[in-house]
């Protein structure tokens, strides 16, 4: 595809893919990581809590939460994207990215759900959790591993992409 | 005590668990997969604790979140060292030599160092009686921001496994 091409063919993405400089690929292969941590991580311990560990703990104040959250998937989705643009006539055309941006999207469509819903409701600590809330968080959990399996999987399954010289495994 | 984890890497190689990775295609993906499962986790865990403990969402009181937490975070470290051991298994040699792989062995150390300061200096106790609006002592506080940069400090030198070192 021509504009696949054109992507990879960018200056910017031939600086990422090839440059050699660990500015590069390293460090953005490593913000996308630390992202994960930060969406995920808070996600499916935010999830966990609203399926009853530690029932003790008000649920409101976890709101303050999101904003980390959300800072992670910004840091994601900019990542992510000049990933996708050094690799782009490979990383784009592999089914496993489209299965990875699918879980992804139903995570964060979860989030925005819980944040708006779930947390606005301020007699939220006042009773139990709602069968919706928990179903929630069942499917945040199995999107973010989703999400997980498919990212891991993209590197093995599909066409080769990445470093030249490399055998792609990130 | 270098020589011995040499050896014992050059002994690996002649083990089980090396040729059940090598001879089957699907562990290593199957066994990074796992290890990101467990970093977020433990991440997710020990980050939500800390951040707490650094004033995040004060309306939280801390004791609920220093009792649930623990075990979670200790289920993805356990994770994370059976699949990182297997991983290791697989190319033990290479591992050995892999300069990333040492500053993240090391990271996790201090982060165990961390874990023993905050359990030895009392503030693991201390940070229980902190109820909803209150500040952690100070101490606590630097713990909790010395645990935030070594985890992700860990996620560094594993990201750089393959370009400062020369895993893959």
């Amino acid at each position: 595809m021509p504009f696949l091409q054109w992507l990879e063919g960018l200056s910017l993405s031939v600086w990422i893919r090839e440059g050699g400089s660990i500015w590069g690929y390293p460090t953005i292969l490593f913000l996308h990581t630390v992202g994960l941590g930060f969406l995920a991580g808070l996600s499916v311990a935010m999830d966990m809590r609203i399926l009853g560990v530690a029932s003790r703990l008000p649920l409101i104040p976890f709101a303050k939460f999101f904003r980390l959250m959300w800072l992670g998937f910004w840091v994601n989705a900019i990542s992510g994207l000049l990933l996708l643009m050094a690799d782009a006539t490979t990383k784009a055309i592999n089914p496993v990215f489209y299965i990875k941006m699918g879980f992804t999207l139903v995570a964060v469509i979860v989030l925005i759900f819980l944040r708006r819903r779930f947390f606005n409701d301020p007699m939220l600590d006042q009773k139990p959790v709602s069968g919706r809330g928990q179903a929630m968080a069942v499917i945040s959990l199995i999107c973010w591993a989703g999400a997980i399996t498919a990212g891991r999987l993209m590197a093995y399954i599909g066409p080769v992409a990445g470093l030249p010289g490399t055998s792609n495994h990130f | 005590m270098y020589t011995r984890l040499e050896h014992f890497s050059q002994w690996l190689k002649t083990t089980g668990p090396h040729f059940f990775v090598v001879h089957n295609a699907w562990v290593v993906p199957a066994c990074q997969t796992l290890h990101f499962f467990g970093l977020a986790l433990l991440f997710g865990m020990v980050g939500m604790l800390d951040l707490r403990m650094l004033g995040m969402a004060k309306r939280l009181p801390i004791a609920p979140i220093n009792r649930a937490t623990p075990p979670w975070a200790f289920v993805g470290f356990i994770l994370n060292l059976i699949t990182g051991f297997l991983l290791y298994a697989g190319d033990p040699v290479q591992y050995f030599h892999n300069v990333a792989f040492r500053w993240k062995m090391l990271f996790v150390v201090l982060a165990g160092l961390n874990l023993a300061a905050f359990l030895l200096t009392g503030m693991s106790r201390k940070v229980n009686t902190i109820g909803p609006g209150e500040d952690a002592p100070r101490l606590a506080k630097f713990i909790a921001a010395t645990s935030l940069f070594l985890w992700i400090g860990v996620m560094y030198w594993g990201r750089m496994l393959p370009f400062i070192g020369s895993a893959f």
